[in-house]
């Protein structure tokens, strides 16, 4: 059975690594997932048990195959969107929003993720270190994770742009500082944001509260929160604009009665710690307008 | 307790085979233990190396792709990787630690935590010298290695690698090495008895033909191709036993070999009778002849001893051929002397006993044929020396277990045979009969009772009276013998005399019943006053006695009877013989001036001319002729014409076995002058006699006649 499953799984990675390089519109009987992140094979198998489970949950409605295709950043997604290459997209929600906006697709629905539906960011400086609020930041480096990153950029960079200051992206942490700006330098992962912070090599880490927790917990009292963002949903789910209605619905219900079957709850599990899908509570547009002016002001200051 | 250790100790190592199996298994045992111990320790080795040089390419393999992490400063590159690497089961940590002693990156179950300080001891020594280590942990190799890059350290790599397969395999290797060490311990005795074996059969061949020729069999020999010195020991030994053998054989020859007829003698036959009987549980079935020759002693008499050796050695080979004519293989005397002869396979053994007397043993469904064959060819004249040399031979046969089952029976019922051969005529074989040979056991009993009774003089003296017709005086007495045997009282002197005269007792009893008779009769006349002859019966052998008479004289002159009052009786047959030696004597005894009768007279045949020159005085007339004279005309006529010769030849005449009145009537008639019978007396012993007369003298008067007495029944 696991030869048989291994089997199956391998094939439909190489299918949807065929279907990621060749144009076209997705078939109605094909569905399409969609990720972005550099580490292809990492994505593809997080999400292969959940590709399955659709596949056999969904097949009464008509789908034939639920594949996956990973895209590098954000405007890839976007477009694949755009030309019905992805269904649906997973990710966090400054990231979906803004290829939401870009494809014209829809927010759908909320991902908890390891027990949790909403977090935010924070900025965490060491314990001695001489900053107190955001405004003492102008002329530090601040390790941001990567630009497609909700917490590990969007927000934070949100909530400095808000607070009136100006970032200035640098290549690596030695690079010398820009007078009169914040800079920041992406560090790739939120791992390395927490170790650069934890070697020095940045001054202040922007870091979603896992990885705060992480850091007081191998240091105890070694870091402090300097500034912590508003509250956004864990991660959301977002389909493509002109998705059939009835198909749109049947993966709702599935997705959400995920949680329902001991099957559902293991398969989330083991697509990245998920734990529920669930309507956003406050509504879609409740929740996405303070995304978008978010989304509005960064892509102003041209940090989008 | 020593003591019997010592016992016990010299008993386990008794034997060179043994000793050389002890120590080639003691060899064995601890060329095997140290080979096993070397190579335990090696495969020991081996299997913590190889674990070891896996920590090592390991190690290398995990530094070449985390430089490019760490020179980057990106941990989460080796996030999936670290995951990974500890998802194996051959790893049971993984860590990456950066200079400063922080986790740098550590895998899931790496008890340290990713941006922790690293404080471990192993680690902070590592760090202190800069080198790669490893060390050995309970259920872990542990492993820290430096990750240089153009001589600076960017991270140190710690790894734990799991020993639970290197447990396995030491367990293993600990389990097969016993497994083998055990195999050793069954299969280096094993080799060493065999490689002993082999080394020591060649000794143990030589002890084993050694122990058989101590037994006495020196038909063992070795067979060797070992291709070394033990091939010229076994040579020696065969030869040396080949020697031996005709020596000793050479050796039974001399002891067993009659050197006459070169055929076994008495010694060996025993020793074969005895192989053949001396198992009772599995009887064998044959038979044994005895061969006598006849007429042999005559042969040695006439011819000499020469003759009579050459005679036996021709009669030897004669019964040897007769064998081989009838397929049966003459067994000689051989070295094992305890070896059964083989009856059945046609064997058949030949001795010569002694004197002429040789014995066969043979199987007993061809001894008939055998017997008959032996006299028949025996009855042919032998031409020794150019003599014609007639003997024959007379053949016994006893069979076994029919007859007898042990040695000294069947020997004498074979015996016993052969007499009955000889009592029938000889030249002839016959086949033990139980009934005859109690018929010669009693004979021989007699026989022997006899001579006793000779040597011990156990015989009596009876006196018969002879009673002049005329007168009814005593004027004689008959000197008759009688023997009281000791169990089977008084023997009749018909049955015994015979028998006396066929083992020649008769000279000696004559003698001894002549001693009593003249000394009765000196003492009855002495006693009684009268003078009445007593006649003694002599045998012929004692007529050719040539001292007989002077004897006979001196017996006289002992007693102090005179010689006119004795009277020697001889037989009609004794009388006709022509002989020198009686004439001599018959002449010698008138000269004495003792009497001389014819006794039993009328029913031999007589040569009257050889009676005409005899000077006999008595001629007694047998009873057989008395018994019928009352009615018997003609025995009355040949009566009266005895009684008509004796008057010619001037003899007086005694009637035997009168009983009645009627016959004295008839001889009183008729002339007779003297008498004998149950009608004037019984025969009586010497003592009562003596009475008897003096009583009949008290009322007769006895007249000095000048008798002559009879020693005769």
């Amino acid at each position: 059975m696991v030869f048989f499953s291994t089997l199956r799984q391998t094939l439909r990675i190489i299918t949807v690594l065929a279907v990621s390089v060749l144009p076209g519109i997705a078939c109605a009987e094909v569905l399409v997932l969609g990720s972005v992140n550099q580490d292809i094979r990492k994505h593809l198998n997080r999400f292969a048990p959940l590709a399955a489970y659709l596949e056999e949950a969904l097949a009464p409605h008509g789908v034939t195959s639920v594949e996956t295709s990973v895209f590098s950043n954000s405007g890839e997604m976007a477009t694949a969107m755009r030309e019905g290459k992805v269904d649906l997209y997973f990710d966090s929600p400054l990231v979906a929003a803004s290829v939401a906006r870009r494809a014209g697709a829809e927010p759908f629905l909320r991902r908890w993720k390891s027990g949790v539906a909403e977090y935010h960011s924070v900025l965490v400086v060491k314990a001695e270190s001489r900053f107190r609020t955001v405004e003492d930041l102008q002329g530090v480096t601040i390790g941001f994770q990567e630009p497609d990153s909700t917490s590990g950029f969007l927000l934070p960079a949100a909530l400095l742009t808000e607070a009136g200051l100006k970032l200035k992206e640098k290549q690596k942490p030695w690079t010398p500082q820009g007078d009169g700006a914040v800079n920041y330098v992406f560090t790739g992962d939120d791992i390395n944001t927490v170790a650069w912070l934890a070697r020095g090599l940045i001054d202040v880490g922007a870091t979603d509260p896992r990885g705060l927790a992480w850091l007081e917990e191998v240091q105890p009292g070694a870091y402090r929160v300097l500034a912590r963002t508003v509250d956004v949903p864990r991660q959301v789910v977002i389909r493509r604009g002109d998705l059939d209605p009835a198909l749109t619905e049947a993966i709702s219900v599935v997705l959400q009665d995920m949680v329902n079957s001991g099957e559902g709850i293991a398969t989330m599990a083991q697509f990245n710690k998920t734990t529920r899908f669930d309507p956003f509570p406050q509504g879609v547009e409740a929740t996405f307008d303070p995304i978008y002016q978010k989304l509005d002001l960064l892509e102003t200051l041209g940090l989008m | 307790m020593v003591g019997k250790l010592r016992s016990w100790a010299r008993a386990l190592t008794y034997g060179l085979a043994r000793r050389l199996t002890i120590a080639l298994s003691l060899f064995i045992l601890s060329c095997a233990a140290i080979v096993l111990t070397i190579s335990l320790f090696v495969q020991k080795a081996m299997i913590e190396e190889r674990l070891a040089l896996k920590a090592e390419h390991l190690s290398s393999l995990v530094k070449e792709v985390s430089i490019p992490s760490i020179l980057t400063n990106d941990p989460a590159g080796l996030e999936l990787f670290f995951h990974e690497l500890q998802a194996r089961e051959d790893v049971v940590s993984v860590a990456l630690i950066d200079p400063g002693g922080m986790v740098w990156m550590a895998g899931d179950k790496d008890p340290r935590s990713f941006l922790a300080p690293a404080a471990d001891p192993f680690l902070l020594e590592v760090m202190e010298k800069g080198e790669p280590q490893q060390k050995i942990c309970e259920n872990y190799l542990h492993r820290v290695a430096p990750i240089t890059i153009a001589g600076r350290t960017i991270a140190y790599l710690d790894m734990r690698l799991p020993r639970a397969q290197i447990v396995r395999d030491l367990r293993s290797l600990w389990v097969s090495t016993g497994l083998i060490g055990l195999a050793w311990l069954v299969f280096g005795p094993f080799v060493a008895w065999l490689v002993s074996r082999r080394l020591s059969e060649p000794l143990m061949k030589l002890a084993g033909a050694a122990r058989g020729v101590a037994k006495g069999d020196l038909t063992q020999r070795i067979t060797s191709n070992s291709n070394d010195e033990f091939d010229l020991v076994a040579q020696s030994f065969n030869g040396m036993l080949d020697e031996l053998q005709k020596s000793i054989l050479e050796t039974k020859r001399v002891a067993y070999e009659d050197k006459l007829t070169n055929v076994p003698n008495r010694s060996w036959l025993n020793l074969q009778i005895e192989n053949l009987t001396i198992r009772q549980d599995d009887v064998q079935h044959f038979a044994i002849l005895f061969i006598d020759v006849d007429k042999f002693k005559d042969v040695n008499d006439t011819h000499g001893h020469h003759i009579g050796d050459l005679l036996l050695r021709a009669f030897a080979n004669r019964i040897n051929r007769c064998m081989n004519n009838l397929n049966l293989s003459p067994a000689g005397v051989r070295i094992d002397k305890s070896k059964p002869l083989n009856i059945e396979g046609g064997e058949a053994l030949f001795a010569r006993l002694g004197g002429d007397e040789f014995t066969l043993i043979l199987d007993h469904r061809v001894a008939p044929s055998l017997a008959s064959a032996i006299v028949d060819v025996m009855d042919e004249a032998f031409q020794i020396e150019g003599l014609q040399l007639a003997v024959s031979s007379s053949i016994g046969i006893a069979l076994c277990p029919d007859h007898a089952t042990s040695r000294e029976h069947l020997l004498k019922c074979a015996d016993v045979a052969m007499y009955q051969a000889k009592e029938a005529g000889g030249c002839n074989f016959a086949i033990y009969d139980e009934h005859i040979h109690k018929r010669l056991a009693a004979r021989t009993q007699m026989e022997k009772d006899l001579e006793r009774a000779v040597n011990e003089d156990a015989f009596e003296l009876f006196l018969q009276p002879k009673i002049d017709v005329a007168t009814d005086e005593v004027t004689g007495a008959e000197a008759l013998i009688r023997w009281e045997h000791p169990t089977k009282g008084r023997i009749p002197p018909d049955e015994f005399l015979p028998i006396a005269a066929g083992m020649g007792l008769m000279p000696k009893i004559g003698e001894l019943m002549l001693e009593k008779a003249v000394y009765a009769g000196a003492q009855i006349n002495r006693s009684s006053g009268c003078d009445i002859s007593i006649a003694v019966n002599t045998a012929s052998e004692e007529l050719l006695n040539p001292k007989f008479a002077a004897r006979l004289g001196l017996a006289l002159g002992q007693a102090g009877l005179d010689p006119r009052h004795l009277e020697v009786e001889i037989t009609e047959g004794t009388a006709m013989e022509l002989s020198t030696l009686v004439d001599r004597n018959i002449g010698q005894l008138r000269d004495l001036g003792v009497k001389l009768a014819i006794d039993d007279f009328g029913i031999g045949y007589s040569n009257l001319g050889r009676l005409k020159t005899m000077a006999f005085d008595t001629l007694k007339v047998d009873r057989s002729l008395v018994v019928d004279i009352v009615k018997d005309i003609s025995a009355q006529s040949l009566f009266r014409t005895i009684l008509d010769m004796a008057s010619i030849l001037r003899a007086d005449v005694v009637a035997e076995g009168v009983e009645t009145e009627d016959q004295l009537a008839f001889l009183r008639d008729a002339g007779v002058k003297t008498y004998q019978g149950y009608y004037a007396a019984r025969p009586m012993p010497a003592g009562e006699f003596r009475v008897w007369i003096e009583e009949r003298r008290a009322s007769k008067p006895i007249t000095h006649s000048g008798e002559r007495v009879r020693l005769a029944s």
